[in-house]
């Protein structure tokens, strides 16, 4: 899953991070980052809902493409 | 079964409305230090009497959210909350921007027009896991601190009413680096209060704390309509006080104390070049100076309150710079 954070209120250089994606660090303002598919497991078992559902709705975080499995699911 | 859960797995969220009252989903997600924030309601219980000692009935009542937020002030965030306190907002420059507020007199919390604040909020607090939706929110009351060195803040939030239900999914908070304001960031300063113009500030070293209170009596009104939620928020007498503890140098400041003489007072709290807050109560009388001798080995010193006064033009502002561009 690939996703964008974007504040529109917050400068360019703010850098975000996101509670419980271990595998995200920080992501500046207006960047797009995969998140593996691990990532993504390991955040429904910390909080009890998956990634997506968490961000329905969410302001800062948007999913902006498909899951890129050559990049990070190829390691499997 | 669930787990107990504790205060560190929780967070809070914010957003500015459009409709007041109706939810935003977090625009922000800001760290804080505690909450109390809660569905407050009176419920009726019927003392009708039916030869029986207890209480028969209950019904639900009006309700409303009501509650603390005490958190460590970031420029990055300080002005959400601005928007909704009872102040009217300049807001200039281009980045870092500067908010410039002063009290407004309107009676009720809304959106813009002669509402007593600019904005109202959704807050929304994740506790072990559910969440919890707080609507048509204003700041009712706050404070700005130095405490531990570093610049704190309590905000007293009213909303309107409650939208949380058990099945909504716990967002996904985004956090950005904290920003500060520690030991090294204040200065307090004083000067003769002038009705107009920027008073002539000295830096005074001998401030052993400052608490800038504004305590806007805000209350939830209900009115008889289909459903429970308050009506509006309204505002009262704003009492701003000053809290503070003074080394007894002399007796200038109890003469002053005696004399009702006004004084100005400012604290600047700044980060860098780029953040800051600066607060400017123009007109303050000294409402307590006790002076005493303590235990033996106790500085004579006065826990002093300020009691901040109205001014033609303007009695106290707060000015927030941040890169932060709220529109």
């Amino acid at each position: 899953m690939k996703i964008k954070v974007h504040n529109p209120a917050m400068p360019d250089d703010t850098e975000f991070s996101i509670a419980d994606l271990p595998g995200v660090d920080t992501i500046k303002n207006g960047t797009t980052v995969e998140v593996s598919e691990e990532d993504l497991e390991m955040y429904k078992a910390r909080t009890g809902v998956t990634f997506a559902s968490a961000i329905k709705n969410n302001g800062t975080i948007s999913v902006v493409g498909a899951s890129d499995k050559s990049q990070k699911g190829g390691d499997k | 079964m669930p787990s107990p859960g504790i205060g560190g797995s929780g967070y809070m969220g914010i957003a500015h409305e459009t409709t007041m009252g109706t939810y935003v989903a977090p625009a922000v997600f800001i760290p804080f230090l505690d909450e109390s924030l809660s569905y407050s309601e009176d419920k009726y219980y019927s003392p009708a009497i039916r030869k029986v000692t207890l209480v028969g009935d209950m019904k639900q009542n009006y309700y409303h959210a009501e509650g603390d937020v005490d958190w460590e002030v970031d420029c990055a965030y300080l002005p959400y909350f601005m928007y909704c306190m009872r102040l009217s907002i300049v807001k200039t420059g281009a980045g870092p921007y500067v908010y410039t507020a002063t009290p407004s007199s309107g009676g009720a919390a809304g959106i813009g027009g002669n509402a007593a604040t600019q904005k109202t909020m959704s807050v929304t607090i994740v506790r072990n896991g559910r969440v919890f939706k707080y609507v048509g929110c204003a700041v009712t009351g706050w404070n700005y601190r130095i405490e531990d060195g570093v610049a704190k803040s309590n905000m007293t939030i009213m909303g309107l009413g409650e939208t949380g239900a058990s099945g909504d999914s716990p967002p996904a908070p985004t956090f950005t680096v904290p920003s500060l304001m520690g030991a090294a960031a204040h200065t307090v300063s004083v000067a003769p209060s002038i009705s107009s113009g920027n008073p002539v500030w000295v830096e005074n070293d001998n401030f052993g704390g400052f608490t800038f209170a504004v305590n806007d009596n805000g209350a939830a009104q209900t009115r008889i309509k289909p459903n429970r939620q308050a009506a509006y928020i309204s505002f009262g007498e704003s009492e701003v006080t000053i809290a503070t503890t003074l080394d007894f140098l002399d007796g200038t400041q109890y003469d002053q104390f005696v004399a009702a003489t006004a004084s100005a007072f400012q604290i600047v709290s700044a980060v860098s070049g780029t953040e800051g807050v600066e607060i400017d109560a123009f007109r303050g009388v000294y409402n307590t100076y006790p002076v005493n001798n303590g235990a033996i080995g106790d500085i004579v010193t006065a826990d002093a309150e300020i009691r901040v006064l109205a001014q033609p033009s303007r009695s106290f502002q707060l000015i927030c710079k941040s890169a932060t561009s709220i529109t």
